[in-house]
């Protein structure tokens, strides 16, 4: 799991340094397959540090991008800076919020057929609301 | 303005997608916590995205500068609605360089704010440039909205003056008071000669010594210093360049540095501009003339033309009588060699600076190449001597001279041809 992280991380430097903008999720992406396929493998009880590991996927994710934008001379206004790194920061600590708040509710619910067939649904629906949105705007 | 989804938008929905199906497949929930800050994401930055409305209001609709000048191009941008961030990005035509082409900044409500960038000129010419680019992205950057505005300024770049000393002086002077000692007698500052008064002279003209020695009144003369006319005739029938410079270069250079002289020293300045596109420019004195002028030598440009011209087709006003014409050529087209023998056939006193193509062309490779490259410069060196032998003064002008070196030289030989007809 730390050699896949690893190889993400260097692949997120590569990107940055290629200024490929779109490269930024895949290698973001790499890093998530690495840490999905060492759960699947190590299986065993919940991971409680998952929260932690999203916050910091969205992190690297969005100051990857950041760094992209960065690499061509450009003159920031003052202010602009700080909120943007405060609007990063605290969207990964929602995200681990809502994200701590999943891994609460699926200890106290039961598994089983309906509650995977309504999780697929949920999936579902949450893309449809996604793509109607990104086409909305 | 018009939307565009950042790269990331389809990156995280792919991303989302993946993990929450991945979840359900490998029954692992962590998955679905590493999805909810990307899900959280998309859902609050797409659901939080408004189309910006910008204005846009350009500065400075014309610009004036001389070559290694900087000068700021600016726009003022009001929007209907704040905006955390808005890029607004400019390019440059080649020819002017923008240090820092794009510029992050913050937009309050109804509140204008100016853009400006510093634009560093580093060629003369004519150019069109102020066209922005703008990208507002949406809360979380999933969206940006994009708005192009065109390049409407026009930024006008006069070559750098050269320092000019000594300006090949014309044979004959114009009626105007100028800086040239003629040789006629009348009203002036340089002594000329001694005579018998006459009724009439001003008492001021006595020369009160002479009278007395010679007893009888004697009044002084004096050599009136007047001005001339000189055209510059520019040769736009072919430009020899590289990336470094050219022979259109160089010659819009000599004839700004060379204009610019002769209107300092209160002299009428004309340009004939004889190419692929006939450009003139009358013969006038002063400073509207000097900007008159140099307005027309930057947009001389080589327009590709097969027909044949000559002398004929120059509007008698633009070559008055008695005026020195210099002209600005790399020699190279037939049909400007062939105006200049008619011009001297005709009596204009003329005078070439020959604005040599040598440095601008690489020497052809093998035997062959070193032997047409040695006939052509003979040829080039044979042309030369044939002007020389009709009495117009030649001379050769490569980039590793100043203008004023070579004007001179050229000062220098028709003052011997001078001595030598008298």
């Amino acid at each position: 799991m730390v050699a896949a992280a690893a190889v993400a991380g260097v692949a997120l430097a590569g990107v940055v340094l290629a200024r490929w903008e779109a490269g930024v999720v895949w290698s973001v992406a790499l890093a998530a397959a690495a840490y999905a396929a060492a759960l699947a493998l190590a299986g065993g009880p919940t991971d409680q540090a998952a929260p932690l590991v999203a916050a910091g996927l969205v992190i690297a994710a969005e100051v990857g991008q950041w760094a992209v934008e960065l690499a061509r001379p450009a003159a920031v206004d003052r202010g602009i800076v700080p909120r943007r790194a405060a609007s990063i920061l605290l969207l990964a600590a929602a995200g681990a919020a809502a994200g701590a708040a999943l891994l609460l509710v699926s200890h106290a619910a039961a598994g089983g057929i309906v509650l995977t067939a309504a999780g697929l649904v949920a999936a579902a629906a949450a893309m449809m609301l996604v793509t109607r949105l990104a086409r909305g705007t | 303005m018009t939307s565009v989804p950042a790269a990331k938008l389809r990156g995280y929905a792919l991303l989302l997608a993946a993990l929450v199906w991945g979840a359900i497949a490998l029954h692992r929930p962590e998955l679905v916590a590493l999805a909810a800050p990307f899900g959280l994401l998309l859902a609050v930055g797409l659901a939080a995205t408004v189309p910006p409305s910008v204005a846009i209001e350009p500065g400075e609709d014309e610009l004036r500068a001389i070559e290694g000048d900087e000068i700021a191009l600016s726009a003022t941008l009001t929007s209907a609605e704040p905006l955390g961030r808005i890029t607004v990005e400019t390019q440059a035509p080649p020819g002017l360089h923008v240090p820092v082409p794009r510029r992050v900044l913050r937009l309050e409500a109804g509140e204008p704010a100016e853009v400006a960038f510093d634009v560093e000129c580093r060629r003369w010419g004519g150019y069109l440039a102020g066209g922005l680019r703008l990208r507002a992205p949406g809360p979380l950057g999933l969206i940006a909205f994009e708005q192009a505005v065109p390049p409407g300024v026009r930024v006008r770049v006069y070559p750098r003056p050269e320092e000019v000393r000594a300006l090949p002086r014309p044979a004959a002077t114009h009626v105007g008071a100028g800086n040239y000692v003629t040789r006629i007698r009348g009203e002036g500052l340089e002594f000329a000669d001694l005579r018998p008064h006459v009724p009439g002279d001003r008492l001021r003209q006595v020369n009160w010594r002479v009278s007395a020695r010679r007893n009888r009144l004697h009044v002084n003369e004096y050599h009136p210093e007047r001005n001339a006319d000189v055209v510059l005739f520019l040769d736009s029938f072919t430009d020899t360049a590289d990336g470094s410079g050219g022979t259109i270069d160089l010659t819009v250079r000599a004839a700004a540095a060379v204009s610019r002289a002769y209107l300092r020293t209160r002299d009428r300045v004309g340009i004939v501009g004889f190419g692929g596109v006939l450009r003139w420019v009358l013969p006038s004195s002063g400073t509207t003339q000097t900007y008159r002028i140099l307005d027309s030598l930057i947009d001389t440009q080589v327009v590709a033309s097969y027909a044949w011209r000559d002398v004929a087709v120059i509007p008698g006003r633009t070559l008055p009588p008695n005026a020195l014409v210099l002209a600005l050529s790399p020699l190279s087209d037939a049909r400007m060699r062939t105006a200049l023998v008619d011009l001297r056939a005709r009596g204009v006193d003329l005078a070439v600076i020959d604005i040599s193509p040598l440095p601008f062309v690489s020497k052809p490779p093998g035997d062959l190449g070193d032997l047409a490259w040695r006939v052509w410069r003979l040829q080039r060196e044979q042309l030369g001597s044939q002007y020389r032998a009709m009495g117009v003064p030649v001379v050769e002008w490569g980039s590793d001279r100043s203008v004023d070196e070579v004007l001179a030289q050229i000062r220098e030989v028709r003052r011997y041809a001078r001595t030598v007809r008298t």
